[in-house]
């Protein structure tokens, strides 16, 4: 358990995972597993795919549950700017926050085909990741992402934002 | 503005996006996260959950569950080494009993096949009469020479309980190669040494 919890961080880290998520997690699968097999010596047996696969089923059931508890107020929580603008006051964070939103047009804007490459290689995804995601050649990828980022410097160029240096 | 700086607006920007009321179900999410979308599906809703990060963060404990799910055990990632290493034992150790029970020259050592052919050297070209030679091999009762032709049929075979043998004139072609071995016969089985080739030169 320990080992997979380990596991689960080291994919999900990088991308803003966090322990808590994990934590609620793990602590799902070790009720479940308690429930179930109640003996400490069974338990110990139990393979890590059997742990996986309570894993799996118990981050599907959490996630339901959290959208099941969600509230209206807590909705609109979610809504509220909060930007990593840090102490620099409301002015700059409406900025960056308008800057942001024109980024996410342009992208808006990109063919279907590219688009989904193109956002997340933007939040921070690498382009075996995003291979892997989709379960296609990592040079396919490439492919897309050159083309798409092509398009977005475009675009954003046209809106004023560039130029822009594109690294793929 | 370079790349990292956009990638960096750009998260800012997604951090605070999440709609109240999310666009894909968990069930939608699970699919992706497990791999049972065709690349074209896949696609499209990544497209709606990269674009909203409440979906993204959904998401992302799906993927690493799965993802973790996936990586092999310890044990399991050593296993492929483990494998190679075996192999190379296995054909390690092959290689040494060859080069231990089998020497070269055709010479047999094991406890079963002591049969050690001396002379002549294989590859021999000798005028008739020619002596064949090997060693005595303890608990042998007799021994077979036999001699065979070009195509494998015995031209010769012959027992003794000598450790040498004659080939005599006749029976023989010059210029031919010929095989020859020697079987060793012990009280309830027999073992043959590798084969050795000889031409006769018949004057």
């Amino acid at each position: 358990m320990v080992r997979y919890r380990r596991m689960i961080l080291s994919v999900g880290f990088r991308h803003g995972l966090g322990e808590s998520d994990v934590d609620e997690v793990l602590q799902e699968v070790r009720v479940r597993i308690w429930n179930i097999h109640r003996v400490a010596e069974t338990i110990q047996s139990l393979g890590p795919s059997y742990v996986y696969q309570t894993a799996a089923s118990a981050s599907v059931d959490i996630l339901r549950r959290r959208r099941a508890a969600r509230t209206g107020v807590e909705a609109v929580a979610e809504l509220t700017p909060n930007l990593a603008s840090g102490d620099r006051g409301p002015a700059a964070a409406l900025e960056e926050r308008e800057f942001a939103d024109r980024i996410f047009a342009a992208v808006d804007q990109l063919p279907d085909s590219r688009r989904a490459v193109v956002r997340m290689y933007l939040a921070g995804y690498g382009r075996r990741e995003i291979a892997h995601a989709l379960a296609c050649a990592e040079t396919k990828v490439r492919n897309l992402l050159h083309r798409g980022l092509v398009e977005l410097r475009e675009r954003l160029v046209r809106e004023g934002i560039g130029p822009l240096e594109v690294l793929e | 503005m370079n790349m990292d700086q956009l990638r960096r607006h750009y998260q800012a920007g997604l951090a605070v996006r999440s709609a109240a009321k999310p666009a894909v179900t968990v069930e939608q999410l699970e699919a992706l996260a497990s791999h049972r979308l065709s690349e074209t599906e896949a696609m499209a809703l990544l497209d709606r959950v990269m674009a909203d990060d409440g979906l993204r963060r959904e998401y992302e404990l799906l993927r690493s569950v799965h993802e973790a799910g996936r990586v092999p055990s310890p044990a399991r990632r050593w296993m492929p080494l483990a494998l190679a290493a075996s192999l190379l034992l296995a054909v390690s150790a092959t290689y040494l009993v060859q080069r231990v029970w089998l020497g070269g020259e055709g010479e047999m050592r094991g406890p079963s096949a002591q049969v050690a052919l001396v002379s002549p050297a294989d590859q021999s070209v000798l005028p008739l009469p020619v002596t064949l030679a090997w060693r005595p091999v303890a608990g042998a009762v007799r021994y077979r020479v036999e001699l065979l032709d070009g195509i494998g049929e015995p031209t010769l075979s012959e027992e003794t309980t000598d450790t040498t043998f004659v080939v005599p004139f006749g029976g023989v072609a010059s210029g031919m190669p010929y095989r020859w071995w020697v079987e060793v016969i012990f009280p309830s089985s027999s073992t043959r040494s590798a084969p050795r080739t000889i031409t006769f030169s018949i004057p």
